[in-house]
């Protein structure tokens, strides 16, 4: 895969994938995105970031049972690797270093 | 949550992402969109719930999620080879049917490739410049009040003083054309007429011809200096390095100096130029100097400018206009200039006079030749899909054992297409030997260099393999589908499969064939019929066995009377005239201004003007209607003939007693007055007569004696008998030369000029006519090949019927009644199609056949009579055969 680079989406999707810990699939990170973000998400989307993210070695997986409510299909879990996890204190902390690199004055708002 | 089975996504999303999605990752995608679904349906309602369902499916289709090739379905070397094998044997195994099949293919594609080159070529015209994008001409709209009109050349400053003041004009070329010179190597005394052509100096910064010798920055700059294209080299010197050379030339008493060579003007190319002679040898004389320096009215020059990329042409357009404005006096004609793009000429210069531009076209035909292209392809492609489905039932055995021996579906697709994909390719290749075989001629006719040469055209070779894959699985893809729908089991065990259901299809295939090809047919007649109406048109002169001699010297002009007599003494020349102008002239005919007698110069008409001797108009076998001819003595002059139209406009119906007035003459735009008013009696009303093309309405005109002051005499015209033509030239020529020994003899015999106005109308029918026989040869194929596979499967039933007494003639009608019906159809749709295009085209002439319905009825019963070859013979045979030998063997 090229680069552990990750971006603004797949973030969110990782981020929400370990708020959701055990309980993480496809559809109710969606919705966990889609409350907590107040956006609206196309499912196809949070598979396409799942994937990557699983491709870049950040998320983990394993199937589940198979239940009625889906039509007989299993659920595909999703928990956060070390990597996922050092991928992501790696975003915060460059974020933290803007935020304190930024002068007092320029977060007064721009007059 | 509901568990109501009527809640499901739609069935068609569902299957479209179990189509397209992998394995891997489907069965947990499939569950997220139901459980997300599900939860919608609670939510927002049924009809949202489905609306998000599709539109995730479709947004799923990514990539990552799509299925990957499985080797399997996929062709492996062994299965091609082993395709390969299969088509071969197929081929060999059904051979009236694969003749049927690559004759119509190849003659289809073969047509489809010469249109398709005819089309590049013409879309490819002036492209050649590097700059074409960034080069305009300067052209002129006129208007007055008796309409407006276009002029493809304008004066000498606008584009002079485009390049001083503008600074998005980096270049600026005229060309001067002067009327004919004679040339003359004086080394050896060859001599050839050329057009009297200056040009600036700057026109190869322009435009990208190629150079032989010389360079190409200087060699116009100086006074006397002269390039010439290779032929014309070759013609004069014999060779190509000839700078320095001199060159005398008939209007000028200085000699010329050689200063480049340069490759003759590609075909492709709307300007064709043999020599060019720079326009600083003319630029310093004081006529030129007269005209020129403050012309911005005459219509002498073409020019073309090389603006900055990326600047506004609009923009010079105005600035030119407004810079014009200033300085133009006139009043009563309301100019403008307007800068035609290079790119435009070619097709957009229908409307321009004086318009030097060689073989121009209009889009339409291109439009028009293209779809024909692509239907006759398209019939070809039909031809296929017809024979193919129709064999299917020999084939069915075959895909039954194939798919019993574990193929899929999708390989027998494959087989199919790759059987198709390789009987095009045969077919091309076919094609490309028909098209090596047919092109010369067709470039001859066309005016074209066209070639199928790889090393030449460098998009062929990827262009034919896409057209083999393109029409391959056109072609293959609705019988590889319907094929590798059977059913192993009931193809096995029935004795043939129902192939009903494709039955309509091929009645739809049938028809859209016929009705192409009626419809193409149709258009031929017309063209056909029309064509003939003009070769047959009493144009109101003589044309037969016209010689049109030029005057090109004034030695000649002086002394034509004793010319006219010689040449009246040998002993073939019938008639002789002399005179400014012929009917069907190819250069320009001047006009003069015309009142009745105290009527004002505003209430004028401009007319045609011709001056003639007394024997023009028995030379020209021309009907006097009123009044008297010429009679051959110096008070002619005071005396003018009219053709009705022109008579009818002046309101005049009687010759006698009628006098006229000449205000001033025409020049192409260039307005010369006379030095005292021309006082004219009317002599005589002609007959009108066609003295321009059948797609011009005849317009009014005033022949005037010879010995006039508006134009002077140019030509001798003589009719001559046509037992011994090359001996009569010979005899003419020599008694030219016993008056002018330098004169060259040049003639036109005037039939063949009058049908160089319609070259372009003949070039069009004859691929319309290839069009149309390709396509009902495809056509006609495909259905017999069809009414042999009906008959043969029906060959029990006949045989059936006949022992129960059915007659041979009811047998023949039960077998090819479903082709006339077909027939007929066509005939109903294409008709109208036929008939309003037609009429179209029918409408750029002014003298046009009227469509009638004995074209439809010609049209039909040909058809008709194609239908009864073609299957009723084969009806009528398999009807007679004895039933015995059909039903024997079962």
């Amino acid at each position: 895969m090229k680069g552990t680079y990750l971006g603004e989406f797949e973030e969110i999707v990782l981020l929400t994938v370990g708020v959701l810990y055990d309980e993480a699939y496809g559809l109710s990170i969606k919705k966990e995105v889609e409350n907590r973000t107040n956006r609206s998400v196309n499912l196809s989307a949070i598979h396409a970031a799942l994937y990557r993210l699983e491709e870049k070695g950040f998320l983990n997986s394993r199937l589940g049972e198979a239940t009625g409510k889906r039509g007989g299909k299993r659920k595909k879990y999703f928990t956060v690797t070390k990597l996922g996890v050092s991928a992501l204190e790696e975003a915060k902390s460059i974020r933290d270093s803007l935020w304190t690199s930024i002068p007092k004055i320029a977060l007064q708002g721009g007059k | 949550m509901k568990e109501d089975k009527e809640v499901s996504p739609p069935l068609f999303a569902q299957k479209f992402l179990s189509w397209f999605c992998s394995e891997e990752f489907l069965e947990v995608v499939e569950g997220d969109l139901y459980e997300e679904f599900l939860d919608n349906v609670d939510e927002k309602g049924l009809l949202k719930a489905q609306l998000i369902y599709i539109k995730t499916v479709l947004l799923s289709f990514r990539l990552y999620q799509i299925k990957k090739p499985q080797n399997k379905t996929f062709i492996s070397l062994a299965m091609l080879l082993n395709y390969f094998k299969i088509a071969y044997r197929s081929l060999l195994k059904h051979k009236s049917y694969s003749f049927i099949n690559i004759i119509g293919l190849s003659f289809g594609i073969s047509c489809f490739l010469i249109i398709g080159l005819y089309i590049k070529d013409e879309l490819m015209f002036d492209k050649f410049h590097s700059e074409h994008k960034n080069i305009y001409r300067i052209t002129e709209k006129q208007v007055d009040d008796k309409g407006e009109k276009y002029m493809a050349s304008v004066a000498f400053q606008p584009a002079k003083q485009a390049q001083e003041q503008f600074s998005d004009v980096k270049e600026a070329v005229t060309f001067f054309s002067y009327g004919r010179v004679l040339i003359t190597n004086p080394e050896n005394n060859f001599s050839t007429y050329v057009d009297y052509n200056f040009t600036t100096a700057n026109i190869f910064k322009v435009f990208d011809f190629k150079v032989l010798k010389g360079d190409k920055n200087t060699f116009l700059k100086d006074p006397q200096a002269v390039i010439l294209d290779e032929s014309t080299a070759i013609q004069l010197f014999g060779s190509t390095d000839i700078i320095g050379k001199s060159l005398s030339s008939g209007r000028d008493e200085n000699a010329f100096i050689v200063t480049g060579v340069i490759e003759d003007f590609p075909n492709n190319s709307h300007l064709q130029l043999n020599i060019l002679f720079s326009l600083s040898s003319i630029s310093e004389q004081n006529f030129f100097k007269n005209v020129a320096t403050t012309d911005w009215m005459s219509n002498y020059f073409t020019s073309y400018l090389l603006l900055e990329k990326g600047s506004d042409y609009k923009k010079i357009e105005d600035q030119l206009n407004q810079l014009a404005e200033k300085n133009r006096k006139e009043a009563t004609l309301k100019r403008s200039y307007i800068l035609q793009s290079l790119d435009d000429i070619h097709f957009g210069s229908a409307q321009y006079e004086n318009d030097a531009n060689f073989n121009k076209n209009d889009i339409n035909y291109i439009y028009i030749m293209a779809v024909a292209a692509l239907l006759i392809l398209l019939i070809a492609c039909f031809n296929y899909m017809n024979l193919a489905t129709a064999r299917s039932v020999a084939r069915s055995k075959e895909i039954g054992i194939r798919k019993v021996a574990g193929a899929f579906r999708s390989s027998i697709i494959m087989q199919f297409l790759a059987e198709s994909i390789i009987l095009t390719t045969f077919c091309v290749i076919i094609s490309l030997a028909v098209v090596s075989l047919v092109l010369p001629s067709f470039n001859q006719f066309t005016h074209k260099t066209l070639s199928i040469n790889p090393i030449e055209n460098n998009w062929l070779f990827p262009a034919l393999i896409a057209l083999c894959i393109i029409v391959g699985i056109i072609s293959g893809l609705y019988p590889a589908l319907f094929l590798s729908k059977f059913q192993a089991a009931t193809v096995l065990k029935s004795a043939g499969a129902k192939i009903n259901s494709s039955m309509t299809l091929r009645r739809v295939l049938v028809t859209f064939q016929f009705v192409v090809s009626i419809a193409l047919s149709m258009a031929t007649l017309v063209t056909f019929v029309q064509m003939q109406y003009i070769k047959d048109k009493d144009l109101g002169f003589d044309k037969d066995l016209m010689l049109v001699a030029d005057i090109n010297s004034g030695l000649v002009r002086t002394n034509f009377q004793t010319l006219k007599n010689e040449y009246g003494k040998v002993p073939e020349v019938q008639k002789v005239s002399v005179s400014s102008r012929v009917p069907g002239e190819w250069k320009l005919i001047p006009k003069a201004l015309i009142t009745k007698q105290g009527e004002p110069e505003e209430l004028g008409k401009e007319m045609y003007f011709l001056g003639v001797d007394e024997d023009f108009i028995s030379t020209f076998d021309i009907k006097l209607i009123n009044g008297e001819n010429f009679k051959g003595v110096p008070s002619d002059s005071s005396y003018v003939i009219l053709n009705e139209t022109a008579a009818q406009l002046l309101g005049i119906s009687q010759a006698e007693n009628q006098q006229v007035v000449l205000h001033h003459g025409n020049y192409n735009g260039i307005i010369e007055d006379l030095e005292s008013k021309l006082n004219v009696n009317v002599r005589g009303i002609v007959k009108d007569f066609h003295y321009k093309s059948l797609h011009e309405e005849i317009a009014p005109l005033i022949i005037a004696y010879r010995n006039n002051p508006i134009h002077a005499i140019d030509y001798f015209t003589m009719k001559i008998d046509g037992k011994n033509i090359p001996a009569t030239l010979d005899k003419l020529e020599e008694t030219l030369h016993s008056v002018d020994p330098e004169h060259i003899f040049e003639y036109h015999f005037l039939d063949d000029q009058l049908a160089l106005f319609y070259e372009n109308d003949e070039r069009r029918g004859l691929i319309f006519t290839i069009s149309a026989t390709v396509a009902i040869s495809i056509a006609c194929l495909g259905m017999i090949a069809l009414v042999s596979f009906s008959t043969r499967q029906k060959q029990k039933e006949i045989g059936i019927r006949k022992v129960h007494g059915a007659s041979t003639l009811s047998i023949t009608y039960l077998l090819s009644k479903e082709f006339f019906i077909l027939i007929v159809t066509a005939l109903l749709i294409a008709t109208p199609i036929a008939w309003y295009s037609m009429e179209h085209w029918l409408n750029i002439f002014a003298y046009h056949i009227s469509l009638s319905p004995i074209y439809i009825l010609v049209t039909g019963i040909f058809m008709l009579l194609l239908t009864i070859f073609s299957v009723g013979f084969q009806a009528i045979y398999a009807a007679s055969k004895n039933p015995v030998e059909t039903l024997r063997n079962e």
